[in-house]
């Protein structure tokens, strides 16, 4: 006989009634973990999706609309710009690398992004190392050999050696005329853990050459990544482009921090709601608590008639409240991680964008006031069973 | 003298503001190893009484000795501690923990007290096989009969051989059968070990098994003339 044994006995003979205060606690912890995580994932996600882009140059027009195109492989590309303009970027002292994309074609819905045998030994920052690397084969050396991302290449089964023809547009229309011309599969990367895991990289010639009878413009490219010399120079090209009426120079992370700045209200809304699950979880939790010690009254007084000390009481009934209101926190903690797990993934089939979020300090401090008010309650009816005379409730 | 109670009473305020006496005795005496029925009708205050002398309620006045101790203004913690060494107490409802075993109720008792566990159960074991309920040891109260509950209750009461045993109206849930059967191992469980009884009731025919019995209402002992 001890005290744990007790708590465990009470416990297990109502389970129905222990699963439900675990339930509730479990379902108001996941809600505020998963809000949580969600305004923290997608943030990171998308800033950490937009790391290899430091700076990206494309035709004048939506900032949003060439930061999707080059970043995020979304969206219907923007008019191109001359390949003249790449030259004229890499003569500038302020640009240590400049690196054309071309966009336009598909491959069962995968885009094609024509660009050049430089990527490869680009270096996003010392620390990362080489953003493109290859997992299998090698990089493609002439047009019509295709590079695939990592889980481009899983999803579709293709392997290197093998052969593949590209449609016209972003997204693949049954029956649509495809392009004549066909790639081979020359090389694997190795996941990058961003969009361009689900992008088939090619020379921009090879794009050039399939879109030569459609009327494009020749030697055109959608965007140009453009590594600047340092900070001083990155802010030096944004000012060179300022006044250009042809084309525009954006910086990703930023058109993402004033897109969630667009979106401040929704952000606020978002947390104002998780404050309000967390308040409702506190009050759940305080509810439950206090309705199992009500519902130990009767034991209680029993207990203290045939011997129990006010301590073994406070310790039964305040073990009993920890118990399952820790049990509730860890599982909702986990159901919030995991249902943020399974959003992440849905999100990364669909875009390839990794939301990322840990255990983050807000949801280390949420779980340790939880606790706090947990044991405050369990607490609180445990002493107040002391203070009844025991007699009332025999 | 084991047990001295000198004009204790307890009081209770009614909704209306009235103030009412619940239980009053005026001079109560038993020595060690006595034995001592309570009778009165129901209302009377003994249940009062008995949680009063359990230190389980308050008086409102008077004063309680226990071996010359006196009790009724003890501190809450020393009181418990007093009680889980010297009283055993049986209820009138059955007050089993229902999600312990007939065997962990038992035990419970002994465990708060602080005894040796072996010990307890050995005991626990002896007396469950006394009772006829050694193969009910791992039931739980609510696949027992209410004869059956009454007998582990009796058990638990008497697991720390207590200096005093308190019992109200141990029987009163019980058919004749039953009645009969928990009454004596009360009374022999109390006499073997030199524990001292307090049982109340107003079942006649439990007073027929005992010579004399404090009224309650009356406020003084009866001697019973048997017939």
């Amino acid at each position: 006989m001890s005290i744990i044994k007790i708590v465990r006995r009470n416990i297990m003979f109502k389970p129905l009634q222990s699963l439900v205060a675990c339930c509730v606690v479990m379902a108001s912890i996941a809600m505020a973990v998963l809000v949580l995580l969600l305004a923290d994932g997608v943030h990171s996600g998308l800033t950490a999706a937009a790391e290899p882009f430091p700076i990206v140059a494309g035709s004048k027009g939506s900032p949003n609309q060439l930061v999707l195109n080059t970043v995020f492989l979304k969206d219907t590309p923007m008019s191109n710009i001359s390949y003249t303009e790449v030259e004229k970027l890499r003569a500038n002292k302020n640009v240590a690398m400049a690196v054309p994309f071309g966009y336009g074609d598909n491959y069962r819905g995968f885009r094609m992004a024509g660009t050049e045998k430089e990527i490869f030994n680009y270096v996003i920052n010392p620390q990362r190392g080489k953003w493109l690397q290859i997992n299998e084969g090698r990089a493609f050396e002439a047009p019509f050999e295709a590079v695939l991302g990592a889980r481009m290449a899983a999803m579709t089964g293709l392997k290197v050696g093998d052969t593949f023809k590209t449609s016209h547009g972003m997204v693949e229309i049954p029956g649509s005329k495809g392009h004549a011309q066909e790639y081979k599969v020359v090389g694997i990367l190795k996941p990058v853990n961003g969009p361009y895991d689900q992008s088939i990289l090619t020379d921009i010639k090879s794009i050039w050459a399939a879109h030569a009878g459609h009327g494009a413009a020749v030697q055109g490219v959608t965007g140009v990544l453009i590594k600047p010399a340092g900070y001083a120079q990155a802010l030096a090209v944004l000012s060179q482009y300022r006044n250009n009426k042809e084309m525009q120079v954006v910086f990703p992370s930023q058109t993402i921090i004033e897109l969630f700045s667009v979106m401040g209200d929704a952000e606020k809304v978002l947390q104002i709601i998780s404050y309000a699950v967390i308040l409702l979880s506190l009050i759940i939790i305080a509810f439950t608590t206090y309705w199992a010690a009500a519902m130990r009254r009767h034991d209680n007084a029993v207990m203290r008639a045939i011997g129990a000390g006010q301590k073994a009481i406070i310790k039964i009934n305040f073990l009993q409240g920890m118990l399952l209101s820790c049990i509730g926190t860890a599982a909702g903690a986990a159901l919030g991680h995991g249902a943020f797990a399974a959003l992440a993934y849905l999100l990364r089939e669909k875009t390839a964008v990794n939301l990322t979020a840990g255990f983050t300090l807000q949801e280390g401090i949420m779980i340790a006031v939880v606790v706090a008010a947990a044991a405050v309650f369990s607490f609180i009816p445990a002493a107040a069973a002391c203070r009844r005379q025991a007699a009332d409730d025999l | 003298m084991l047990l001295e109670i000198k004009n204790v009473f307890k009081q209770v305020t009614e909704p209306s503001g009235e103030i009412i006496t619940v239980s009053h005795a005026e001079h109560l005496m038993l020595d060690k190893g006595g034995q001592m029925l309570l009778t009165g009708p129901s209302g009377s205050g003994k249940t009062t009484l008995l949680h009063m002398i359990a230190g389980l309620l308050s008086p409102s006045g008077g004063e309680i000795y226990f071996d010359g101790v006196r009790i009724d203004n003890m501190p809450e913690k020393e009181r418990d501690l007093w009680r889980a060494r010297n009283i055993g107490y049986v209820f009138q409802k059955l007050n089993l923990i229902e999600a312990l075993t007939a065997e962990e109720n038992i035990l419970l008792a002994g465990y708060f007290a602080g005894g040796n566990m072996a010990e307890l159960k050995k005991r626990a074991a002896m007396l469950l096989e006394r009772v006829g309920l050694a193969n009910k040891k791992d039931t739980l109260p609510g696949k027992l009969s209410i004869g059956e509950q009454q007998r582990i209750a009796v058990v638990r009461a008497v697991i720390n051989k207590p200096v005093l045993l308190l019992a109200d109206e141990p029987t009163a849930s019980l058919d004749a059968e039953n009645s009969r059967i928990v009454l004596g191992l009360l009374r022999g469980l109390c006499s073997e070990n030199g524990t001292a009884l307090i049982l109340s009731t107003h079942d006649e025919s439990v007073k027929e098994q005992f010579d004399e019995w404090f009224d309650i209402k009356g406020g003084r002992f009866i001697t019973h003339e048997h017939h």
